[in-house]
Protein backbone atom coordinates (compact mmCIF):
# COMPACT_ATOMS: atom_id res chain seq x y z
CA UNK A 1 0.00 0.00 0.00
CA UNK A 2 2.92 2.27 1.05
CA UNK A 3 4.28 1.94 -2.67
CA UNK A 4 0.95 2.71 -4.34
CA UNK A 5 1.25 5.95 -2.52
CA UNK A 6 4.24 6.48 -2.96
CA UNK A 7 4.07 5.83 -6.53
CA UNK A 8 1.02 7.91 -7.16
CA UNK A 9 2.30 10.73 -5.09
CA UNK A 10 5.16 10.37 -7.72
CA UNK A 11 2.80 10.42 -10.34
CA UNK A 12 0.03 13.18 -9.57
CA UNK A 13 1.93 15.22 -6.96
CA UNK A 14 2.10 14.64 -3.07
CA UNK A 15 -0.09 17.07 -2.73
CA UNK A 16 -2.42 15.54 -4.55
CA UNK A 17 -2.42 12.38 -2.84
CA UNK A 18 -3.88 11.65 0.88
CA UNK A 19 -3.88 8.79 3.22
CA UNK A 20 -4.83 10.27 6.84
CA UNK A 21 -7.97 8.28 8.15
CA UNK A 22 -9.31 11.57 8.94
CA UNK A 23 -9.71 12.14 5.38
CA UNK A 24 -10.27 8.67 4.62
CA UNK A 25 -13.13 8.15 6.81
CA UNK A 26 -14.67 11.31 5.21
CA UNK A 27 -14.42 10.21 1.51
CA UNK A 28 -15.88 6.59 2.31
CA UNK A 29 -18.93 7.49 3.55
CA UNK A 30 -22.58 8.48 1.63
CA UNK A 31 -25.54 10.24 2.32
CA UNK A 32 -27.25 7.54 3.62
CA UNK A 33 -25.40 4.64 5.86
CA UNK A 34 -22.99 3.16 3.57
CA UNK A 35 -18.77 3.42 5.14
CA UNK A 36 -16.37 1.96 3.20
CA UNK A 37 -12.62 2.08 3.31
CA UNK A 38 -9.45 3.02 1.00
CA UNK A 39 -6.22 2.74 0.62
CA UNK A 40 -5.83 6.20 -0.31
CA UNK A 41 -7.77 9.52 -1.09
CA UNK A 42 -6.32 10.89 -4.79
CA UNK A 43 -7.58 14.85 -6.16
CA UNK A 44 -6.54 14.62 -9.41
CA UNK A 45 -6.54 18.33 -11.13
CA UNK A 46 -6.60 17.42 -15.18
CA UNK A 47 -7.68 15.17 -17.20
CA UNK A 48 -4.12 14.78 -17.83
CA UNK A 49 -4.22 13.58 -13.91
CA UNK A 50 -6.71 11.22 -14.44
CA UNK A 51 -5.08 9.20 -17.38
CA UNK A 52 -1.94 8.80 -15.03
CA UNK A 53 -3.78 7.07 -12.32
CA UNK A 54 -5.89 5.01 -14.16
CA UNK A 55 -3.02 3.72 -16.18
CA UNK A 56 -1.23 3.40 -12.71
CA UNK A 57 -4.20 1.45 -11.60
CA UNK A 58 -4.75 -0.98 -14.18
CA UNK A 59 -1.11 -1.83 -14.57
CA UNK A 60 -1.43 -2.68 -10.64
CA UNK A 61 -4.82 -3.91 -10.49
CA UNK A 62 -5.77 -1.25 -8.08
CA UNK A 63 -9.67 -0.13 -7.83
CA UNK A 64 -10.65 3.44 -8.37
CA UNK A 65 -13.77 4.60 -6.95
CA UNK A 66 -15.02 7.52 -8.56
CA UNK A 67 -16.82 10.19 -6.24
CA UNK A 68 -18.19 13.88 -6.57
CA UNK A 69 -19.51 15.24 -3.38
CA UNK A 70 -21.03 11.33 -2.31
CA UNK A 71 -24.48 13.30 -1.70
CA UNK A 72 -26.02 9.69 -3.18
CA UNK A 73 -27.94 7.50 -1.76
CA UNK A 74 -27.95 4.01 -2.77
CA UNK A 75 -23.94 3.43 -2.46
CA UNK A 76 -22.63 3.97 -5.56
CA UNK A 77 -19.88 6.53 -4.46
CA UNK A 78 -18.22 4.29 -1.94
CA UNK A 79 -15.00 2.76 -1.83
CA UNK A 80 -13.77 -0.48 -0.47
CA UNK A 81 -10.41 -1.44 1.02
CA UNK A 82 -8.56 -2.36 -2.60
CA UNK A 83 -8.41 0.68 -4.21
CA UNK A 84 -8.55 4.22 -3.95
CA UNK A 85 -11.35 7.50 -4.25
CA UNK A 86 -10.78 9.51 -6.85
CA UNK A 87 -12.27 12.79 -5.98
CA UNK A 88 -13.10 15.39 -8.86
CA UNK A 89 -13.70 18.24 -6.40
CA UNK A 90 -10.59 19.93 -7.93
CA UNK A 91 -11.82 19.62 -11.27
CA UNK A 92 -13.91 22.97 -10.84
CA UNK A 93 -13.26 25.13 -13.72
CA UNK A 94 -16.12 26.08 -15.82
CA UNK A 95 -14.43 26.71 -19.40
CA UNK A 96 -16.81 28.21 -22.03
CA UNK A 97 -20.36 29.03 -22.54
CA UNK A 98 -22.10 30.18 -25.72
CA UNK A 99 -25.71 31.22 -25.52
CA UNK A 100 -25.79 31.14 -29.46
CA UNK A 101 -25.57 27.76 -29.24
CA UNK A 102 -26.71 26.92 -26.26
CA UNK A 103 -24.22 25.41 -24.34
CA UNK A 104 -21.92 25.14 -21.09
CA UNK A 105 -18.78 23.34 -21.02
CA UNK A 106 -17.14 22.54 -17.53
CA UNK A 107 -15.67 20.12 -15.47
CA UNK A 108 -16.88 17.25 -13.30
CA UNK A 109 -16.58 19.29 -9.89
CA UNK A 110 -18.69 21.89 -10.49
CA UNK A 111 -21.74 22.22 -8.50
CA UNK A 112 -25.43 22.54 -10.39
CA UNK A 113 -25.93 25.70 -8.03
CA UNK A 114 -22.73 27.11 -9.13
CA UNK A 115 -23.68 26.21 -12.55
CA UNK A 116 -27.15 28.01 -12.52
CA UNK A 117 -25.36 30.85 -10.47
CA UNK A 118 -22.76 31.11 -13.11
CA UNK A 119 -25.54 31.50 -15.54
CA UNK A 120 -27.84 33.54 -13.36
CA UNK A 121 -28.24 37.05 -15.38
CA UNK A 122 -28.21 35.21 -18.76
CA UNK A 123 -31.75 34.37 -19.11
CA UNK A 124 -30.38 31.01 -19.52
CA UNK A 125 -30.34 28.11 -16.84
CA UNK A 126 -29.70 24.60 -16.71
CA UNK A 127 -32.49 22.40 -15.29
CA UNK A 128 -31.82 19.67 -13.65
CA UNK A 129 -32.69 20.58 -10.55
CA UNK A 130 -32.35 17.29 -7.70
CA UNK A 131 -32.82 18.05 -4.41
CA UNK A 132 -29.20 17.73 -3.48
CA UNK A 133 -28.54 20.74 -6.02
CA UNK A 134 -26.11 22.95 -3.48
CA UNK A 135 -24.04 20.04 -3.54
CA UNK A 136 -24.63 17.82 -6.42
CA UNK A 137 -21.73 18.00 -8.91
CA UNK A 138 -21.76 17.93 -12.71
CA UNK A 139 -19.79 14.96 -13.01
CA UNK A 140 -22.31 13.28 -10.07
CA UNK A 141 -25.59 14.19 -11.85
CA UNK A 142 -24.34 12.74 -15.16
CA UNK A 143 -23.21 9.25 -13.10
CA UNK A 144 -26.54 9.15 -11.29
CA UNK A 145 -28.73 10.29 -14.36
CA UNK A 146 -30.07 12.92 -11.72
CA UNK A 147 -33.40 14.24 -12.23
CA UNK A 148 -35.54 16.92 -10.09
CA UNK A 149 -38.43 18.98 -9.61
CA UNK A 150 -38.32 20.60 -13.03
CA UNK A 151 -38.34 16.48 -14.61
CA UNK A 152 -42.36 16.98 -15.89
CA UNK A 153 -40.86 19.50 -17.98
CA UNK A 154 -37.45 18.67 -18.31
CA UNK A 155 -36.83 14.99 -18.35
CA UNK A 156 -33.66 13.79 -16.32
CA UNK A 157 -29.94 14.31 -16.80
CA UNK A 158 -30.02 12.38 -19.93
CA UNK A 159 -31.76 14.75 -22.00
CA UNK A 160 -28.82 17.66 -21.15
CA UNK A 161 -25.42 15.88 -22.05
CA UNK A 162 -24.38 17.08 -24.97
CA UNK A 163 -20.80 16.08 -25.42
CA UNK A 164 -18.57 13.83 -23.04
CA UNK A 165 -14.79 13.85 -22.68
CA UNK A 166 -13.97 10.63 -20.97
CA UNK A 167 -10.82 8.53 -19.46
CA UNK A 168 -11.25 4.98 -20.35
CA UNK A 169 -10.13 2.55 -17.88
CA UNK A 170 -7.66 0.73 -19.64
CA UNK A 171 -4.01 -0.35 -20.17
CA UNK A 172 -3.34 3.58 -22.02
CA UNK A 173 -5.66 5.51 -19.81
CA UNK A 174 -7.26 6.40 -23.26
CA UNK A 175 -8.81 9.58 -23.70
CA UNK A 176 -12.15 10.06 -25.56
CA UNK A 177 -14.31 12.96 -26.76
CA UNK A 178 -17.70 11.87 -27.67
CA UNK A 179 -20.65 14.03 -28.92
CA UNK A 180 -20.03 17.79 -29.52
CA UNK A 181 -21.15 21.17 -29.39
CA UNK A 182 -24.92 20.00 -31.33
CA UNK A 183 -28.15 18.73 -30.34
CA UNK A 184 -28.50 17.05 -32.94
CA UNK A 185 -25.80 13.89 -33.13
CA UNK A 186 -26.16 10.41 -34.62
CA UNK A 187 -22.62 9.49 -34.87
CA UNK A 188 -23.18 5.74 -34.12
CA UNK A 189 -24.22 4.40 -30.93
CA UNK A 190 -25.62 7.08 -28.59
CA UNK A 191 -22.07 6.03 -26.27
CA UNK A 192 -22.97 9.70 -24.43
CA UNK A 193 -26.34 8.24 -23.32
CA UNK A 194 -24.98 4.58 -21.86
CA UNK A 195 -22.44 6.40 -19.60
CA UNK A 196 -25.15 9.04 -18.37
CA UNK A 197 -26.91 6.98 -15.37
CA UNK A 198 -23.81 4.33 -15.21
CA UNK A 199 -22.97 5.04 -12.00
CA UNK A 200 -18.79 5.57 -12.52
CA UNK A 201 -18.83 1.88 -13.72
CA UNK A 202 -17.70 2.45 -17.30
CA UNK A 203 -15.53 5.15 -17.84
CA UNK A 204 -14.58 8.73 -16.00
CA UNK A 205 -15.79 11.63 -17.08
CA UNK A 206 -13.56 14.65 -17.00
CA UNK A 207 -15.33 17.33 -19.09
CA UNK A 208 -19.39 17.90 -20.48
CA UNK A 209 -20.39 19.65 -22.82
CA UNK A 210 -24.28 20.29 -21.13
CA UNK A 211 -26.83 21.87 -23.24
CA UNK A 212 -28.79 25.00 -21.58
CA UNK A 213 -31.59 26.16 -22.10
CA UNK A 214 -34.15 29.51 -21.69
CA UNK A 215 -35.46 30.15 -18.04
CA UNK A 216 -39.49 30.34 -18.33
CA UNK A 217 -40.33 34.23 -19.18
CA UNK A 218 -42.68 34.22 -16.34
CA UNK A 219 -43.93 31.57 -13.87
CA UNK A 220 -47.31 30.97 -11.91
CA UNK A 221 -48.24 28.23 -9.36
CA UNK A 222 -51.01 27.24 -7.15
CA UNK A 223 -50.58 24.90 -4.17
CA UNK A 224 -53.93 23.62 -2.84
CA UNK A 225 -54.98 21.15 -0.53
CA UNK A 226 -57.49 18.18 -1.52
CA UNK A 227 -59.08 15.74 1.36
CA UNK A 228 -59.50 12.98 -1.17
CA UNK A 229 -56.88 11.29 -3.33
CA UNK A 230 -58.77 10.68 -6.26
CA UNK A 231 -59.63 14.27 -6.56
CA UNK A 232 -56.32 15.75 -6.16
CA UNK A 233 -55.31 12.95 -9.37
CA UNK A 234 -58.47 14.38 -11.65
CA UNK A 235 -57.18 18.04 -11.03
CA UNK A 236 -53.47 16.81 -12.39
CA UNK A 237 -55.09 14.87 -15.10
CA UNK A 238 -57.19 18.07 -15.68
CA UNK A 239 -54.25 20.15 -15.60
CA UNK A 240 -52.70 17.98 -18.40
CA UNK A 241 -55.66 17.88 -20.25
CA UNK A 242 -55.61 21.70 -20.37
CA UNK A 243 -52.50 22.04 -21.97
CA UNK A 244 -50.49 23.92 -19.66
CA UNK A 245 -47.15 24.23 -19.86
CA UNK A 246 -46.30 22.60 -16.91
CA UNK A 247 -42.58 23.17 -15.06
CA UNK A 248 -43.61 21.55 -11.81
CA UNK A 249 -46.27 19.38 -10.50
CA UNK A 250 -45.27 18.18 -6.93
CA UNK A 251 -47.50 15.88 -4.51
CA UNK A 252 -46.97 15.60 -0.28
CA UNK A 253 -49.67 13.14 1.19
CA UNK A 254 -51.79 14.20 4.13
CA UNK A 255 -50.13 12.76 6.64
CA UNK A 256 -47.01 14.04 5.55
CA UNK A 257 -48.63 17.85 5.29
CA UNK A 258 -49.92 17.09 8.75
CA UNK A 259 -46.52 16.49 9.81
CA UNK A 260 -44.18 18.65 8.37
CA UNK A 261 -46.83 21.59 9.07
CA UNK A 262 -47.10 20.64 13.00
CA UNK A 263 -42.31 20.47 12.99
CA UNK A 264 -41.94 23.13 10.73
CA UNK A 265 -44.98 25.49 11.12
CA UNK A 266 -44.55 26.60 7.06
CA UNK A 267 -46.48 29.85 6.05
CA UNK A 268 -49.19 27.85 3.95
CA UNK A 269 -50.96 25.54 5.66
CA UNK A 270 -53.75 23.27 4.88
CA UNK A 271 -55.52 19.59 5.95
CA UNK A 272 -55.42 17.02 3.29
CA UNK A 273 -53.04 16.27 0.30
CA UNK A 274 -50.90 18.67 -0.63
CA UNK A 275 -50.66 19.72 -4.74
CA UNK A 276 -48.46 22.24 -6.04
CA UNK A 277 -48.64 23.64 -9.62
CA UNK A 278 -46.33 25.47 -11.16
CA UNK A 279 -46.85 26.31 -14.88
CA UNK A 280 -44.50 28.14 -17.37
CA UNK A 281 -45.61 31.33 -19.55
CA UNK A 282 -45.02 34.79 -20.54
CA UNK A 283 -46.22 38.20 -18.93
CA UNK A 284 -48.56 39.28 -21.28
CA UNK A 285 -50.48 35.79 -20.35
CA UNK A 286 -49.45 35.22 -16.65
CA UNK A 287 -53.19 35.97 -15.12
CA UNK A 288 -55.12 34.40 -17.53
CA UNK A 289 -53.07 31.16 -16.87
CA UNK A 290 -53.08 31.20 -13.41
CA UNK A 291 -57.09 32.00 -13.33
CA UNK A 292 -57.42 28.74 -15.68
CA UNK A 293 -54.94 26.60 -12.87
CA UNK A 294 -56.65 28.33 -10.18
CA UNK A 295 -60.51 27.19 -11.69
CA UNK A 296 -59.29 23.39 -11.82
CA UNK A 297 -58.22 23.31 -8.63
CA UNK A 298 -61.40 24.37 -7.42
CA UNK A 299 -63.59 22.21 -9.55
CA UNK A 300 -61.38 19.74 -8.15
CA UNK A 301 -62.70 20.51 -4.51
CA UNK A 302 -59.53 21.70 -3.71
CA UNK A 303 -59.40 24.29 -0.35
CA UNK A 304 -56.92 26.46 1.32
CA UNK A 305 -55.73 27.34 -1.99
CA UNK A 306 -52.95 29.70 -2.28
CA UNK A 307 -51.24 31.18 -5.89
CA UNK A 308 -48.89 33.23 -7.18
CA UNK A 309 -47.93 35.06 -10.29
CA UNK A 310 -44.67 35.06 -10.38
CA UNK A 311 -41.58 32.66 -8.74
CA UNK A 312 -40.75 35.75 -6.75
CA UNK A 313 -44.31 35.78 -5.27
CA UNK A 314 -44.08 32.05 -4.40
CA UNK A 315 -40.93 32.60 -2.66
CA UNK A 316 -42.24 35.13 -0.90
CA UNK A 317 -45.89 33.10 -0.13
CA UNK A 318 -43.91 30.19 1.06
CA UNK A 319 -45.81 27.91 -1.52
CA UNK A 320 -42.98 25.37 -1.75
CA UNK A 321 -42.15 25.33 2.16
CA UNK A 322 -44.47 21.76 2.62
CA UNK A 323 -42.42 19.74 -0.11
CA UNK A 324 -38.82 21.65 0.10
CA UNK A 325 -39.00 20.52 4.29
CA UNK A 326 -40.40 17.56 3.99
CA UNK A 327 -36.84 15.96 4.40
CA UNK A 328 -35.96 18.50 7.25
CA UNK A 329 -39.14 17.22 8.60
CA UNK A 330 -38.33 14.04 8.64
CA UNK A 331 -34.87 14.40 10.09
CA UNK A 332 -36.58 15.92 13.13
CA UNK A 333 -38.90 13.31 13.81
CA UNK A 334 -36.36 10.49 13.05
CA UNK A 335 -34.32 12.08 15.63
CA UNK A 336 -37.08 13.23 17.86
CA UNK A 337 -38.07 9.35 18.19
CA UNK A 338 -34.66 7.98 19.23
CA UNK A 339 -34.64 6.14 22.28
CA UNK A 340 -31.08 6.92 23.68
CA UNK A 341 -29.06 10.20 23.17
CA UNK A 342 -26.05 9.10 21.16
CA UNK A 343 -27.90 6.96 18.59
CA UNK A 344 -27.91 8.05 14.96
CA UNK A 345 -31.02 8.11 13.03
CA UNK A 346 -30.62 6.51 9.20
CA UNK A 347 -32.86 8.18 6.46
CA UNK A 348 -34.01 6.28 4.06
CA UNK A 349 -35.14 8.01 0.27
CA UNK A 350 -37.06 5.32 -1.92
CA UNK A 351 -37.45 6.36 -6.02
CA UNK A 352 -39.97 4.54 -7.59
CA UNK A 353 -41.67 5.90 -10.95
CA UNK A 354 -44.97 4.99 -12.14
CA UNK A 355 -47.07 5.88 -14.85
CA UNK A 356 -48.50 9.49 -13.66
CA UNK A 357 -52.03 7.63 -14.05
CA UNK A 358 -51.41 4.96 -11.50
CA UNK A 359 -50.49 7.04 -8.76
CA UNK A 360 -53.60 6.64 -6.71
CA UNK A 361 -52.75 2.95 -6.92
CA UNK A 362 -49.23 3.32 -5.94
CA UNK A 363 -49.71 5.92 -3.00
CA UNK A 364 -53.02 3.32 -1.76
CA UNK A 365 -50.71 0.19 -2.06
CA UNK A 366 -47.70 2.24 -0.59
CA UNK A 367 -49.30 2.94 2.82
CA UNK A 368 -49.84 -0.62 2.73
CA UNK A 369 -47.14 -2.02 2.31
CA UNK A 370 -45.76 0.59 5.08
CA UNK A 371 -48.52 -0.72 7.42
CA UNK A 372 -47.26 -4.05 6.90
CA UNK A 373 -43.98 -3.20 8.11
CA UNK A 374 -44.69 -0.82 10.79
CA UNK A 375 -42.42 1.47 8.99
CA UNK A 376 -43.81 5.37 9.60
CA UNK A 377 -43.48 6.60 6.14
CA UNK A 378 -43.32 10.27 4.51
CA UNK A 379 -44.72 10.47 1.46
CA UNK A 380 -43.65 12.94 -1.50
CA UNK A 381 -42.88 13.15 -5.19
CA UNK A 382 -42.73 14.69 -8.67
CA UNK A 383 -46.21 13.89 -9.47
CA UNK A 384 -45.78 15.05 -13.23
CA UNK A 385 -43.74 12.52 -14.01
CA UNK A 386 -44.68 9.98 -11.54
CA UNK A 387 -42.31 9.74 -9.38
CA UNK A 388 -42.68 9.15 -5.92
CA UNK A 389 -40.01 9.52 -2.86
CA UNK A 390 -41.58 7.41 -0.11
CA UNK A 391 -39.20 8.10 3.05
CA UNK A 392 -38.42 5.68 6.10
CA UNK A 393 -36.42 6.04 9.10
CA UNK A 394 -34.72 3.47 11.60
CA UNK A 395 -32.51 4.06 14.70
CA UNK A 396 -29.17 2.72 14.12
CA UNK A 397 -28.54 -0.02 16.23
CA UNK A 398 -32.34 -1.34 15.31
CA UNK A 399 -30.70 -4.62 13.87
CA UNK A 400 -34.28 -6.37 13.00
CA UNK A 401 -35.72 -3.12 11.43
CA UNK A 402 -32.69 -3.10 9.16
CA UNK A 403 -33.30 -6.44 8.08
CA UNK A 404 -37.13 -6.19 7.59
CA UNK A 405 -36.01 -3.11 5.35
CA UNK A 406 -34.59 -4.95 2.88
CA UNK A 407 -37.85 -6.63 2.17
CA UNK A 408 -40.34 -3.51 2.63
CA UNK A 409 -37.87 -1.87 -0.21
CA UNK A 410 -38.26 -4.94 -2.46
CA UNK A 411 -42.07 -5.09 -1.20
CA UNK A 412 -41.85 -1.17 -2.71
CA UNK A 413 -40.06 -1.74 -5.63
CA UNK A 414 -42.41 -4.85 -6.83
CA UNK A 415 -45.20 -2.46 -6.51
CA UNK A 416 -44.26 -0.55 -8.97
CA UNK A 417 -43.15 -2.70 -11.59
CA UNK A 418 -46.50 -4.48 -11.55
CA UNK A 419 -48.02 -1.23 -12.18
CA UNK A 420 -45.87 -0.55 -14.99
CA UNK A 421 -43.14 1.46 -13.35
CA UNK A 422 -39.80 1.11 -12.35
CA UNK A 423 -37.47 0.77 -9.08
CA UNK A 424 -35.45 3.70 -9.64
CA UNK A 425 -36.08 6.80 -11.53
CA UNK A 426 -33.24 9.62 -10.74
CA UNK A 427 -30.92 8.04 -7.47
CA UNK A 428 -29.65 4.84 -9.18
CA UNK A 429 -29.24 1.43 -8.34
CA UNK A 430 -25.62 1.61 -6.31
CA UNK A 431 -25.20 -1.63 -3.85
CA UNK A 432 -28.73 -1.78 -2.33
CA UNK A 433 -31.09 -2.38 -5.75
CA UNK A 434 -29.08 -4.92 -7.41
CA UNK A 435 -32.07 -7.46 -6.29
CA UNK A 436 -34.65 -5.15 -7.40
CA UNK A 437 -32.98 -5.13 -11.23
CA UNK A 438 -33.10 -8.67 -11.19
CA UNK A 439 -36.39 -8.92 -10.17
CA UNK A 440 -37.67 -6.12 -12.47
CA UNK A 441 -35.83 -7.76 -15.43
CA UNK A 442 -37.12 -11.06 -14.71
CA UNK A 443 -40.38 -10.13 -14.80
CA UNK A 444 -40.48 -9.18 -18.20
CA UNK A 445 -38.88 -11.83 -18.91
CA UNK A 446 -35.82 -9.86 -20.12
CA UNK A 447 -32.73 -11.01 -18.26
CA UNK A 448 -30.30 -11.10 -21.14
CA UNK A 449 -30.47 -7.13 -20.67
CA UNK A 450 -28.56 -7.78 -17.36
CA UNK A 451 -25.95 -9.82 -19.84
CA UNK A 452 -25.18 -7.45 -22.27
CA UNK A 453 -24.93 -4.74 -19.50
CA UNK A 454 -21.99 -6.83 -18.01
CA UNK A 455 -20.80 -7.27 -21.02
CA UNK A 456 -20.32 -3.41 -22.10
CA UNK A 457 -19.51 -3.32 -18.39
CA UNK A 458 -16.18 -6.25 -19.49
CA UNK A 459 -15.97 -4.34 -22.96
CA UNK A 460 -15.31 -0.93 -21.53
CA UNK A 461 -13.18 -2.18 -18.19
CA UNK A 462 -11.59 -5.02 -18.89
CA UNK A 463 -9.98 -5.72 -15.38
CA UNK A 464 -12.69 -4.49 -13.87
CA UNK A 465 -10.79 -2.03 -11.91
CA UNK A 466 -13.78 0.44 -12.05
CA UNK A 467 -16.27 1.27 -9.21
CA UNK A 468 -16.49 -2.84 -9.63
CA UNK A 469 -19.45 -4.42 -7.98
CA UNK A 470 -21.78 -1.15 -8.19
CA UNK A 471 -25.30 -1.51 -9.95
CA UNK A 472 -24.91 -4.83 -12.11
CA UNK A 473 -25.49 -7.88 -10.33
CA UNK A 474 -22.93 -10.75 -10.93
CA UNK A 475 -24.31 -13.74 -12.15
CA UNK A 476 -27.99 -14.23 -12.60
CA UNK A 477 -28.07 -15.04 -16.03
CA UNK B 1 -24.28 15.13 34.92
CA UNK B 2 -20.73 17.44 35.08
CA UNK B 3 -20.24 20.74 32.82
CA UNK B 4 -18.41 18.75 30.03
CA UNK B 5 -20.76 15.77 29.69
CA UNK B 6 -23.75 17.97 29.31
CA UNK B 7 -21.53 19.81 26.48
CA UNK B 8 -20.54 16.41 25.17
CA UNK B 9 -23.79 15.66 25.20
CA UNK B 10 -25.83 18.49 23.66
CA UNK B 11 -23.25 18.22 21.16
CA UNK B 12 -22.89 15.13 19.91
CA UNK B 13 -26.76 14.84 20.39
CA UNK B 14 -26.87 18.34 17.36
CA UNK B 15 -23.81 16.40 15.10
CA UNK B 16 -25.51 12.78 15.16
CA UNK B 17 -28.64 14.78 12.92
CA UNK B 18 -25.78 14.42 10.00
CA UNK B 19 -27.60 13.05 6.65
CA UNK B 20 -23.96 13.82 5.06
CA UNK B 21 -26.15 15.59 1.91
CA UNK B 22 -23.42 17.80 1.20
CA UNK B 23 -25.27 20.89 1.05
CA UNK B 24 -23.57 22.80 3.61
CA UNK B 25 -20.50 22.96 1.68
CA UNK B 26 -20.86 24.87 -0.86
CA UNK B 27 -20.43 28.39 0.95
CA UNK B 28 -17.80 27.45 3.40
CA UNK B 29 -15.24 29.82 2.92
CA UNK B 30 -12.70 28.03 3.87
CA UNK B 31 -12.97 24.22 2.20
CA UNK B 32 -11.79 26.05 -1.50
CA UNK B 33 -8.73 27.25 0.63
CA UNK B 34 -7.64 24.46 2.14
CA UNK B 35 -7.24 22.06 -0.77
CA UNK B 36 -10.93 21.10 -1.06
CA UNK B 37 -10.65 18.67 1.06
CA UNK B 38 -13.77 17.55 3.34
CA UNK B 39 -11.98 18.07 6.53
CA UNK B 40 -11.60 21.41 6.20
CA UNK B 41 -15.88 22.20 5.40
CA UNK B 42 -19.09 21.65 7.19
CA UNK B 43 -19.55 18.45 6.53
CA UNK B 44 -16.32 17.18 7.75
CA UNK B 45 -15.77 19.17 10.66
CA UNK B 46 -19.65 17.66 12.46
CA UNK B 47 -18.49 14.13 11.47
CA UNK B 48 -14.83 14.15 12.94
CA UNK B 49 -16.70 15.55 15.92
CA UNK B 50 -19.07 12.58 16.37
CA UNK B 51 -16.03 10.44 15.32
CA UNK B 52 -13.98 11.77 18.01
CA UNK B 53 -16.70 11.27 21.09
CA UNK B 54 -18.08 7.70 19.65
CA UNK B 55 -14.63 5.98 17.94
CA UNK B 56 -11.35 8.49 18.30
CA UNK B 57 -9.94 10.69 15.58
CA UNK B 58 -6.24 11.86 15.03
CA UNK B 59 -6.12 15.18 17.48
CA UNK B 60 -4.13 17.03 15.89
CA UNK B 61 -6.25 16.51 12.66
CA UNK B 62 -9.18 17.30 14.35
CA UNK B 63 -8.16 20.25 15.71
CA UNK B 64 -6.59 21.39 12.36
CA UNK B 65 -10.06 21.52 10.91
CA UNK B 66 -11.88 22.48 14.05
CA UNK B 67 -10.15 26.00 14.43
CA UNK B 68 -9.76 27.02 10.44
CA UNK B 69 -13.20 27.06 11.12
CA UNK B 70 -14.51 30.72 11.22
CA UNK B 71 -17.77 30.28 12.50
CA UNK B 72 -18.83 32.39 10.12
CA UNK B 73 -22.53 30.97 10.06
CA UNK B 74 -22.80 30.52 6.48
CA UNK B 75 -23.48 26.68 6.70
CA UNK B 76 -25.71 26.63 9.55
CA UNK B 77 -28.41 28.28 7.17
CA UNK B 78 -27.90 25.84 4.74
CA UNK B 79 -28.53 22.62 7.02
CA UNK B 80 -31.89 20.80 5.99
CA UNK B 81 -31.36 18.76 9.21
CA UNK B 82 -31.27 22.23 11.48
CA UNK B 83 -27.82 21.49 12.60
CA UNK B 84 -26.51 24.59 14.33
CA UNK B 85 -22.83 23.52 12.72
CA UNK B 86 -21.13 27.21 13.77
CA UNK B 87 -22.65 26.88 17.50
CA UNK B 88 -21.70 23.42 18.00
CA UNK B 89 -18.39 24.03 16.92
CA UNK B 90 -17.55 26.97 19.34
CA UNK B 91 -19.09 24.22 21.68
CA UNK B 92 -16.63 21.67 20.52
CA UNK B 93 -13.60 24.51 20.97
CA UNK B 94 -14.71 24.93 24.52
CA UNK B 95 -14.98 21.28 24.72
CA UNK B 96 -11.65 20.83 23.67
CA UNK B 97 -10.29 23.10 26.11
CA UNK B 98 -11.66 21.51 29.22
CA UNK B 99 -14.80 23.17 29.64
CA UNK B 100 -13.55 26.60 30.80
CA UNK B 101 -16.00 28.76 31.34
CA UNK B 102 -18.93 25.54 31.67
CA UNK B 103 -20.58 24.27 35.04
Amino acid sequence: MEDHVKNLSKLIGHDKVYVDPATIKLYSKNAVYYEGNALAIVFPESTEDVSKIVRYAYENDLKIYPQGSASEIVGSSTPKDDGIVMSFVRMRKIKDVSYIDSYVVCEPGVRLVELNNYLKGSGYMFPIDPASIKSATVGGAINSGSGGMMGAKYGTMKDWVLGLEVVLPNEEGSVLRLGGKTTKNREGYDLIRLIVGSEGTLALVTEAILRITLAPEEVVTVAGFFNDLEDLMRCVINIKESKLDILIMEFVDDVTTKITIDTIKPRVSGSGHLLITSVSTVKEAAQRVLDKLIDIYNRNNSSNIVSARSMEEAEALGIFDIRRNLYPATIKIASSSLEVDEEKPYIFVEDISVPPSRLVEAVKRLRNISEKYGFPMTLGGHVGDGNLHPVVWIREGDREKMDQFNNFVMDIMKMAVELDGVISSEHGIGMVKKDGLIMSYRRRNSLYALKLMREIKRIFDPKSILNPDKMLPSDVY
Amino acid sequence: MSGLAELRREILRDVLKCSYCAMCEWVCPTLDVESNNRLYGPRGRVNLIASYFREGVDIGILKESIYTCLVCMACTRQCPAGIDIAEDIRKFRLFLDGGNGVG
